[in-house]
């Protein structure tokens, strides 16, 4: 039964993502299928936040760092003339190696003390890519980043980064319903009744942290070959909070919400443009919205008007024929 | 018989309090072995110095004949030491199956969750009576099944060893014989088990052996009957074993209703848990509501006190508190000491009663203090303590105390007998009547009918969300079909 809903799960994202890989470039002038692209980009980030902070309840504002750190060294991998392939996997075990060192002192630390320390992380690694200039080229970053080749061809890109997001999301989609990920939220709900029932907390947490490191990597060598430069201001500490709030408007915990979340962070401010700077007081009213009266975030609404529709198109005989089969 | 357990000069220090000191204790394969003593002797420490989740200050601790001092709370879980706790810790995200499951599923790399384990769990919730329940959320399930859970998520571990802290509180007679046979059953096929109980019925009926715990040291040790028989353990723990020791109310004549309530409801959901109660408490009253678990009684107290939303009319002294915003209630003279207390851990005790008496005029605080401190003299010693370091004996003192310092005409309580000691429940209710008897008038919520019955004037009966059964608190417990329906009081 779960596992042909799991099944059911994995079908859509793979549709979906074919038939926006087929329907979009047709249907959207060119510029929107740039949108598209990072959007998608936010979208990988935004689920490995996701898998730390909703599913963990572990506060991380490492995102962007972790997200800086895969571009990076694609980067400068790629300037030092390795292929693509080679480039990106060491990009990705290399920020996991981050990751993993960053859940160590993180296996002390909770709450308010666990989010001041990965946001000091994010400074300091925000700060060595302007200051390390010798690899990052400092303030001005990196030019012709080769990548796949497909560098401002935004749509050759898309059914690159559609597969990725798929893959990423049906990776988090299978996670949730195997058995890690519910010891993982058995430590959400009560980490000492967990360690109780012999699940080793330290490895998920290190686990998680690692895991929001590789689809923020993952993103960031997506990013380099999206756009073929990068800038340290694109990583800059300040920026992870963006990936936070994505999360949470979007609903913690939810493999629908993380997505959701970063399209309405990053095709919102698309229709608002016309507003210019009262785009800022509009959007960060709807954020606040969201938060104050939506529990469950944008996922939380979702679910729950699809719940009530198929409530309302399934006929219930039996309640139904009580009242007025008898007269 | 060889011991599963054994702890040598087991001592553990939180700062300058030495919570436990040089215990030694043996647990015998296959056998039970009940931990008593009075609230704040050391007993829930010991289990946690057990199983792992604080290193001793000192001493060894012995477990299937390997050092366990040392070693992480779910290294010992996996080696076989299963422990449940005095307040349930579940997972409330997730349904009774899928906390079951996780725990079979505790290591491991697999994708998907096997058959096997799914075919496991279900066995396992059916050896303990909820395979009914297995999709149900644990966030919706009563007291007594939760308590179940708990024992299902130890057996879960396949485990040698199981430590139940306080397996029955909050449980009603019913449920209480189910456990006592589901503990039983659950050494039939073999586990050892060591529980801590106040309970002294459940001891007796269940332990092979008895370690009496006090001011954390080892006071006894010894069968049954060697325990019932020792002064020292009488004296420090059992007090008068049973017997009532409370005055009975002093004589009520007053008939006006300082509370009174109309066709009380309150939904939660689809679910009606308090139906159309009718109920009222006359000035200088004790009045208890009983019933079973689940019959609705926290939820009437609640609803009363503004805590949940409701329908009906409640008049207090001419008001209506329905239309009252929470805090105004205690200006109107209304307090409420909640379930499990809820003090300010982090505050002194002095000032835990100080907030009490909120926004009140600093002269009338000091006398206020005065008296409260008068009618609870323990509190005097303790007064500069944090509250969350005193027992909770002492900490449902302080929270009649803080209740008390708005000087409210009528004082509600939401179990206060909860998880405290035989002596120290004839203490909190021979303090009820000492609260009643100088003119605040009492409505209590209570699982103890038996002690309720014997401070109260009048009592009311719940089940399911109604009154079944009121009337004067001598004939309700005279009452043989009231208390073997609903009270649990065998008879």
């Amino acid at each position: 039964m779960d596992s042909e809903r799991l099944g059911w799960k994995l079908a859509a994202i793979a549709g979906l993502a074919v038939v926006m890989a087929l329907g979009l470039p047709r249907l959207i002038d060119p510029y929107y299928v740039h949108v598209v692209d990072v959007t998608l980009i936010n979208v990988v980030i935004a689920i490995g936040l996701n898998l730390v902070l909703g599913f963990g309840g572990q506060i991380s504002f490492a995102q962007s760092a972790f997200f800086g750190i895969g571009a990076y060294t694609f980067g400068a991998l790629q300037a030092h003339g390795w292929p693509a392939i080679a480039a990106a996997s060491v990009a990705v075990v290399l920020t996991a190696c981050i990751g993993a060192l960053l859940g160590w002192p993180a296996l002390r630390l909770r709450g308010h003390y666990l989010a001041l320390a990965t946001i000091a992380f994010s400074l300091i690694m925000g700060e060595l890519m302007v200051d390390l200039d010798m690899i990052t080229g400092g303030a001005n970053g990196m030019m012709n980043i080769q990548g796949l080749g497909l560098a401002r061809d935004d749509i050759a890109m898309l059914p690159i980064l559609l597969a990725v997001a798929a893959v990423g999301i049906g990776a988090s989609v299978v996670f949730a319903s195997s058995p890690a990920g519910l010891r993982v939220r058995a430590f959400r709900d009560n980490a000492i009744a967990a360690q109780a029932a012999g699940v080793n907390i330290r490895a998920l947490k290190i686990g998680l942290f690692v895991a929001s490191a590789v689809y923020a990597s993952v993103a960031g060598v997506c990013y380099c070959c999206l756009l073929g430069y990068i800038s340290p201001d694109v990583f800059a500490w300040q920026t992870t909070f963006a990936y936070f709030a994505m999360v949470v408007v979007g609903g913690l915990g939810s493999n629908l919400g993380a997505p959701l979340g970063a399209m309405l962070y990053t095709l919102v401010p698309e229709w608002l443009r016309f507003l210019q700077e009262a785009y800022f007081v509009i959007f960060g009213t709807v954020v606040i919205i969201v938060i104050a009266v939506m529990p469950g975030g944008m996922a939380g609404l979702v679910t729950g008007l699809f719940d009530r529709l198929c409530r309302a198109l399934r006929p219930r005989p039996v309640a139904k024929a009580t009242p007025e089969g008898t007269p | 018989m060889t011991d599963i357990l054994r702890t040598q000069g087991l001592t553990r220090a939180f700062g300058g309090l030495v919570a436990l000191r040089d215990v030694d204790l043996a647990v015998s394969e296959g056998t039970i072995h009940a931990v008593i003593g009075p609230n704040g002797s050391g007993k829930t420490t010991l289990f946690n110095v057990i199983s792992g989740i604080y290193p001793p200050t000192a001493g060894k601790v012995e477990f299937l004949g390997r050092d366990a001092v040392g070693r992480r709370p779910e290294a010992l879980a996996d080696m076989g030491l299963g422990r449940t706790f005095q307040s349930s810790r579940l997972f409330m995200s997730m349904s009774v199956l899928e906390t079951v499951l996780v725990v079979l599923h505790r290591r491991g790399f697999a994708l998907t969750i096997s058959a096997a384990a799914r075919r496991r769990a279900l066995e396992i919730l059916d050896f303990v009576g909820l395979r009914d329940l297995a999709d149900t959320a644990c966030a919706s399930l009563p007291q007594g099944q939760r308590r179940l859970l708990e024992i299902a998520k130890v057996l879960a571990l396949d485990p040698k060893l199981v430590l139940l802290d306080e397996p029955h509180g909050g449980l009603n007679h019913a449920e209480t014989a189910r456990l006592i046979d589901t503990i039983r059953d659950m050494r039939r096929q073999g586990l050892t088990i060591l529980l801590i109980e106040h309970e002294m019925d459940v001891v007796m009926q269940l332990a092979d052996e008895i370690t009496v715990l006090n001011f954390g040291e080892r006071l006894a040790h010894g069968t049954p009957a060697e325990i019932q028989g020792n002064e020292a353990v009488v004296e420090a723990y059992l007090g008068s074993a049973g017997e009532t020791a409370v005055a009975p109310p002093h004589a009520q004549t007053d008939t006006s209703r300082l509370l009174d309530v109309r066709g009380l409801s309150v939904r939660f959901g689809d679910i009606e848990a308090v139906r159309g109660i009718d109920l009222h408490v006359a000035p200088g009253e004790i009045v208890s509501v009983l019933g079973n678990n689940g019959a609705g009684k926290s939820t009437t107290l609640k609803a009363i006190s503004r805590l949940l939303p409701a329908s009906g009319e409640v008049m207090f002294n001419g008001a209506d508190l329905l239309h009252q915003r929470t805090e105004k209630l205690v200006g109107l003279g209304v307090a409420l000491v909640p379930e499990r207390r809820r003090l300010f851990g982090g505050m002194s005790v002095l000032d835990n009663l100080r907030v009490g008496a909120y926004g009140r005029p600093p002269a009338e605080v000091q006398e206020v203090m005065a008296e409260v401190l008068d009618l609870f003299p323990s509190l005097k010693r303790l007064a500069g303590l944090l509250a969350a370091s005193l027992s909770g004996g002492e900490q449902q003192m302080l929270a009649i105390g803080r209740a008390l310092m708005s000087r409210p005409r009528l004082l509600m309580l939401d179990e206060p007998s909860l998880g405290l000691a035989p002596m120290l429940v004839d203490q909190v209710f021979a303090k009820l009547a000492d609260i009643n008897a100088r003119g605040t008038a009492v409505l209590l919520v209570e699982q103890n009918a038996r002690m309720a019955l014997a401070v109260s004037h009048r009592a009311y009966v719940l089940a399911s969300g109604r009154v079944v059964a009121e009337g004067d608190a001598k004939t309700l417990a005279a009452d043989e079909s009231v208390k073997n329906a609903y009270l649990g009081i065998a008879a």
